[in-house]
């Protein structure tokens, strides 16, 4: 809500600086966006009266005027045609200053001599744009006054933000009612003096509402032989300060009226209303309306209208129609000035995406009782302004819209919510509260003892209860001025639960070993499914989609985040980056497609990248990463956890390398990936070098992870360590191998470790030597040379025979 | 007459090549023969000492161990034909030879020891290296700032009691407006516009219905906070992103009031920002709590006196809080006659900018390096 300094003290004394003012009100809660100061550097421009207008001899487009400034008369040469004689209007002297033009000098035009310049609005700074011809000023304008002691340039612009629960904020008269409450002045609303005609409004409009659930009170006056044309200084002034822009005396009124009291007004060209009657009703089936801004729109089927026996003129409360439209030859207008439904208004709202100042104070709650001033004072500044006839009398469809609503409020609750008393004599408090509540003009009645009665005003459609009635009382009296404290007592819960200090531990041994996290969006486009070789009708395409998305980019919801590591990396190549290892601990989101109207499926992952472009320093330059490095870090992960027991089968993930990918399997359920990304997938993100890539479902993982340590006793006796190398098929698994040899002895051999490999002509094209150096140890003795041997041999026998092995020792 | 027996040994000495006999120890029994002897070891050490002083490395000093005290080395031999002397003789002649024997063998220690020091320093002198290399370190990752700020946060309210829970990203219309006193055609609507799925299913644009989720499942005493993804409808420019993290905290219990929310606030801004920093609370629409608040930290740059970044008003906005909506009380069962709470909410990124002067929000989702490297 836009207002200015100078405008409000029209209507409330204030005795502090607009600074101050904007300061206390945003303590208040009424929060100040921004504030502006202007002042117009206007000099020497005062009133004049136009004595006789001729005609340039030789430009027939410019007039001749004589201008009266009251101690003499100027020749002043003039573009515009809308002055007559007497007019009085402003005069820009000699060396004047303007603000968009500068200084004015006396100068000939084609012979004529002009000193000085009659000026339009906009010339003055009043108007946006090039107004149509100058500005005339009313009668009662003092001949030879200063400009500036009509309109006083300097002021303040405020713009409050608006909570949406006090759109009685959304006026003058609201944002005055506030800065009382602060300066403790009475506020001043303007006086209406009506003057009605013999003639009854009943001759000219009759009006019928069939939907009173969405309008419950309608309220209209007819006035006649109006003469439209631009407002008064005065009048575009106001406007200018409140951020409107002038159209023409009629409308202007109406918008002015409306940001004074918040209530929005519509005036019709009543010669326009078909059959004399306005009906306010439901819209019907392929109804349609053009409206004030030239669109032809399709009604929503029972959407509120304003119709005529034969069409909607208007819809109601957000615009009107084009047809009904106050224009230069309208004389006689209806002024509406109704309530209409919150909720209506907001789905209609919606349904047009079409939001006007008038729906945005409807759809948030208007004063349930301001219908008929804002009426009277429209229709009294259209008699003044407009020069119309006011008829008799006036529709009201409810004159008791407003029903007070009393509420109980209790002292001692007001204690209980907020901590303390106002004062720490109870009845000293009760006096603040009534206090208050009368300064926001809610009514009290003294209750008996223990709590007091309050109504709450007709603009105060926002307090319903209590509590409502506390919040008013905590604002005024001032938060700072309640003491702050700390709860009375403790309770004793776990802080973090086990998944997160688990989240933590992964995290910290991610960063440990040295990837850097990362938080990328959770929305992806379609595209990507391709982009990282997802085939047709894959789990993985099945995501869930966002209605009306922004843009394709964030169309759905993720199922996997390798689109988005990818993404970081080549942001990160692309900027020169030589290493890039990354993590991300996010969710996915998986439909559940036996609900497809419950929540999906959240999952979060933990997946890292790394990519290796550049040489790097001294010792990293012989290193290149490889699916090891990957799968180590995932170990380093698993033994920050403590978890031990798992197995890697291979994976046939369609993003990855055929023969480089792997499965994590815990308990017999996949638990993660790991392997390098398919060469075709780094292409199609234009990434330089491979990718590596892990990912750990974290639900799966969180039930293997044990939540206590148990300390084993350290052996007491030494262990044996021998090797073997065994030629086996290259298709043969290491980690069968070791399975096989453990599976010898369990209790004996404590650890089989694979430290190194060959592949070569000597053993044979399509075989490997692998070596293993394996650990004997046993809890209650110290193994003997013979035993260790007769073990050794059954290994050498198990692995000849089921992997056609040829042991080396 | 005592009779007189010349005993000639051939014994090879020190720095002479082996078994070439250089020098013959005449062995007499008479004193003039033992005054001999004893000049005879004289001179065995002396020219072991000189030999001593030419020597320049280990393999010598064996040498001249093996030499002397070897099995066939000049002391040894000597001390072999000791049982030619008479029995009177023979302790004297051990005696002197069994000291000889303990000095060589000092000297060839002391020696050895010399060396060895000599050979190891000799040794480091060969290995030096360049210590201005680079070490062999594993470049340490680093925590997302957003992470980092609510770890911050979140240990802030763990010291203070509170517990973490967590809520759907994708979430039910119903906790995150009906049940947050925010019916369907409330105008508060407006001030979100979020991501929806369907008719009821949307994208979270806070994290207050966590909020709703907890009491549901427990009874009071509450004290939680919350902290995650939220979505709203916002093209990204410097200040605004469709995603975006949130802490929430609320707190119920039989006592808790308005005083209580201010506490616990001022003491989070004061460990978050730094115990100079002034908090100010003003009222504040949220419809799920009343009174409702805004919290604000006065300016870190300008200390409050004003300046751009500010807007001029030395106060910077934090949060959003206040007491719980008695409706929302009602609406998950509580009584709202027997228990009062207050709920706060707070974006990350703001903090996070706030805190390490980031001036623009789209760095923490375009994850460069060199952006993240620094936390
Ligand atoms: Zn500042």
């Amino acid at each position: 809500m836009q207002v200015s300094y100078n405008l409000l003290k029209e209507y409330i004394d204030i005795d502090i600086s607009a600074g101050e003012l904007a300061k206390r009100l945003t303590i208040n809660g009424i929060v100040l966006e921004r504030m502006e100061k202007i002042s117009t550097k206007i000099e020497k421009v005062i009133v004049g009266r136009i004595t006789a207008i001729d005609q340039h001899p030789e430009n027939k487009k410019l007039s001749v005027c004589q201008v009266d400034i009251k101690e003499e008369v100027l020749q002043i040469i003039c573009g515009a045609k809308n002055m007559k004689v007497s007019d009085k209007v402003v005069v820009a002297l000699e060396g004047a200053k303007l603000p968009q033009i500068g200084i004015i000098k006396s100068k000939k035009f084609k012979n004529v001599l002009s000193s000085g310049m009659l000026c339009s609005a906009s010339e003055l700074g009043i108007e946006p744009g090039e107004s149509p011809g100058i500005l005339i000023l009313e009668e009662d304008a003092v001949l030879g006054e200063d400009i500036r002691k009509i309109i006083k340039f300097d002021d303040t612009i405020f713009d409050f933000e608006i909570h949406s629960n006090r759109p009685d904020l959304m006026s003058i008269i609201g944002i005055a009612r506030e800065v009382a409450v602060i300066t403790d002045n009475k506020l001043k609303t303007p006086e209406i003096k009506i003057k009605e005609e013999d003639e009854r409004i009943e001759k000219d409009i009759t009006v019928k509402i069939e939907a009173e659930d969405l309008c419950p009170r309608y309220t209209g006056r007819v006035i006649k032989n109006i003469t439209v044309g631009e407002s008064p200084l005065w009048l575009k002034w106001k406007l200018k300060l409140l951020g409107a822009r002038p159209i023409n005396n009629i409308v202007d009124i109406t918008n002015f009226i409306m940001m004074e009291t918040g209530q929005p007004l519509h005036a019709f060209d009543l010669d326009l209303i078909k059959g004399k009657t306005i009906i306010v009703r439901r819209s019907r089936t392929g109804e349609t309306i053009c409206t004030l801004d030239d669109v032809e729109r399709q009604l929503p089927f029972k959407s509120l209208v304003i119709a005529d026996i034969e069409e909607p003129i208007a819809l109601a409360g957000i615009m009107g129609g084009k047809h009904s439209e106050i224009d230069q030859n309208t004389k006689n207008v209806f002024l509406e000035s109704a309530y209409f439904s919150s909720v209506n208004n907001r789905r209609s709202t919606a349904k047009f995406g079409l939001r006007t100042e008038a729906s945005n104070r409807f759809e948030k709650g208007i004063d349930k009782e301001v219908q008929i001033y804002a009426l009277d004072r429209a229709a009294d500044l259209i008699n003044k302004i407009a020069m119309g006839k006011i008829s008799s009398g006036k529709i009201d469809t409810n004159k008791k819209l407003y029903q007070p609503c009393k509420i109980n409020l209790r002292i001692k609750r007001v204690n209980r919510i907020l901590g303390q008393l106002l004062d720490k004599d109870e009845s000293k408090t009760k006096n603040k509260i009534i206090n208050i509540l009368n300064k926001l003009e809610f009514k009290v009645v003294e209750g008996k003892g223990e709590y007091i009665e309050v109504i709450p005003p007709s603009f105060r459609g926002d307090v319903e209860r209590e509590i409502d009635i506390i919040e008013e009382i905590a604002r005024i009296y001032g938060y700072d001025k309640i003491k702050p404290t700390l709860f009375n007592h403790t309770i004793a819960q776990e802080g973090k639960n086990f998944r997160f200090k688990v989240i933590d531990q992964a995290r910290e041994t991610l960063i440990g070993c040295g990837l850097n996290e990362v938080i990328t969006y959770s929305f992806i486009s379609p595209d990507i499914f391709d982009r990282i070789r997802i085939p047709e009708g894959h789990k993985l395409r099945n995501a869930i989609k966002i209605k009306d998305p922004m843009t394709k980019d964030h169309s759905l919801m993720r199922t996997s985040l390798i689109s988005s590591l990818l993404e970081v990396i080549k942001w990160n190549t692309n900027r020169q980056a030589e290493l890039v290892k990354i993590f991300e601990v996010g969710k996915i989101y998986l439909p559940c497609p036996e609900k497809p109207n419950s929540l999906p499926q959240e999952k979060l992952i933990i997946a890292g990248a790394i990519n290796k472009i550049g040489r790097g320093d001294i010792w990293e330059k012989s290193l290149s990463l490889d699916i090891f490095d990957i799968k180590g870090i995932i170990e380093t992960v698993f033994q920050g956890l403590k978890v031990e027991i798992w197995e890697v089968v291979p994976g046939n993930h369609p993003a990855f390398h055929p023969l480089r990918n792997g499965k994590i399997i815990m308990g017999g359920e996949e638990v993660g990936i790991f392997g390098e990304i398919h060469p075709e997938v780094i292409n199609n993100y234009r990434i330089p070098g491979k990718v590596n890539w892990f990912e750990i479902d974290f639900e799966n993982l969180l039930p293997h992870v044990p939540s206590d340590i148990k300390y084993c006793v350290l052996p007491k006796y030494p262990s044996v360590e021998r090797d073997l190398a065994v030629i086996i098929k290259e298709e043969i698994l290491s980690v069968d191998i070791i399975k096989t040899i453990k599976s010898i002895d369990e209790k004996l051999i404590k650890k089989v470790t694979l430290f190194d490999i060959f592949k070569g002509k000597q053993i044979g094209d399509s075989f490997k030597s692998l070596a293993y150096s394996v650990v004997f140890q046993a809890e209650d003795r110290t193994l003997t040379d013979h035993e260790v041997g007769n073990t050794f041999k059954k290994i050498r026998e198990k692995l000849m025979v089921k992997f056609d092995a040829k042991i080396r020792e | 007459m005592v009779p007189r027996k010349r005993l000639i040994i051939f014994v090879p000495l020190p720095g002479e090549e082996n078994y070439k006999p250089f020098f013959i120890l005449s062995r007499a029994i008479n004193d003039e023969e033992g005054i001999l002897l004893e000049n005879k070891i004289k001179e065995i050490k002396k020219k072991i000492v000189s030999e001593l002083n030419r020597i320049k490395d280990l393999k010598d000093i064996e040498k001249l161990r093996v030499e002397c005290l070897g099995r066939r080395g000049v002391v040894t031999l000597l001390l072999r034909k000791l049982g030619m002397l008479s029995p009177e003789e023979r302790p004297k002649a051990g005696q002197l030879l069994n000291q000889t024997k303990g000095e060589i063998e000092e000297l060839l220690k002391t020696k050895e020891v010399e060396i060895e020091k000599l050979e190891s320093e000799k040794k480091l002198q060969g290995e030096g290296v360049d210590i201005t290399f680079p070490g062999r370190k594993i470049d340490k990752g680093t925590i997302h700032p957003i992470n980092l700020v609510l770890r911050e946060i979140e240990e802030i309210f763990l010291s203070l009691g509170f517990k973490m829970e967590e809520g759907p990203e994708v979430e039910l219309d119903y906790y995150n407006f009906e049940a947050l006193n925010i019916p369907k055609d409330h105008p508060a609507r407006d001030d979100q516009d979020s991501f929806y799925i369907t008719k009821d299913i949307l994208l979270r644009p806070q994290t207050s219905p966590v909020q709703i989720r907890t009491m549901e499942n427990q009874k009071p005493p509450v004290r939680i906070i919350a902290t995650g993804k939220c979505y709203r409808r916002d093209a990204t420019d410097s200040t605004h992103s469709p995603m975006f993290h949130q802490i929430e905290g609320l707190a119920v219990d039989k006592d808790i009031t308005f005083g209580d929310l201010k506490g616990i606030l001022t003491v989070f801004v004061h460990r978050m920002f730094g115990k100079d920093r002034k908090v100010r609370f003003r009222p504040g629409y949220f419809p799920f709590v009343e009174p409702g608040a805004e919290v604000d930290v006065s300016c870190l740059l300008c200390e409050g006196k004003g300046c751009r970044s500010c807007g001029y008003v030395g106060w910077l906005e934090i949060m959003g809080a206040g007491s719980v909506h008695p409706r929302v009380l009602e609406m998950v069962g509580y009584d709202p006659e027997e228990y009062s709470g207050f709920a706060f909410g707070m974006g990350a990124e703001r903090i996070a900018m706030l805190k390490y002067g980031i001036n623009d929000i789209r760095l923490f989702f375009e994850n460069d390096l060199r952006f993240l490297k620094q936390f």
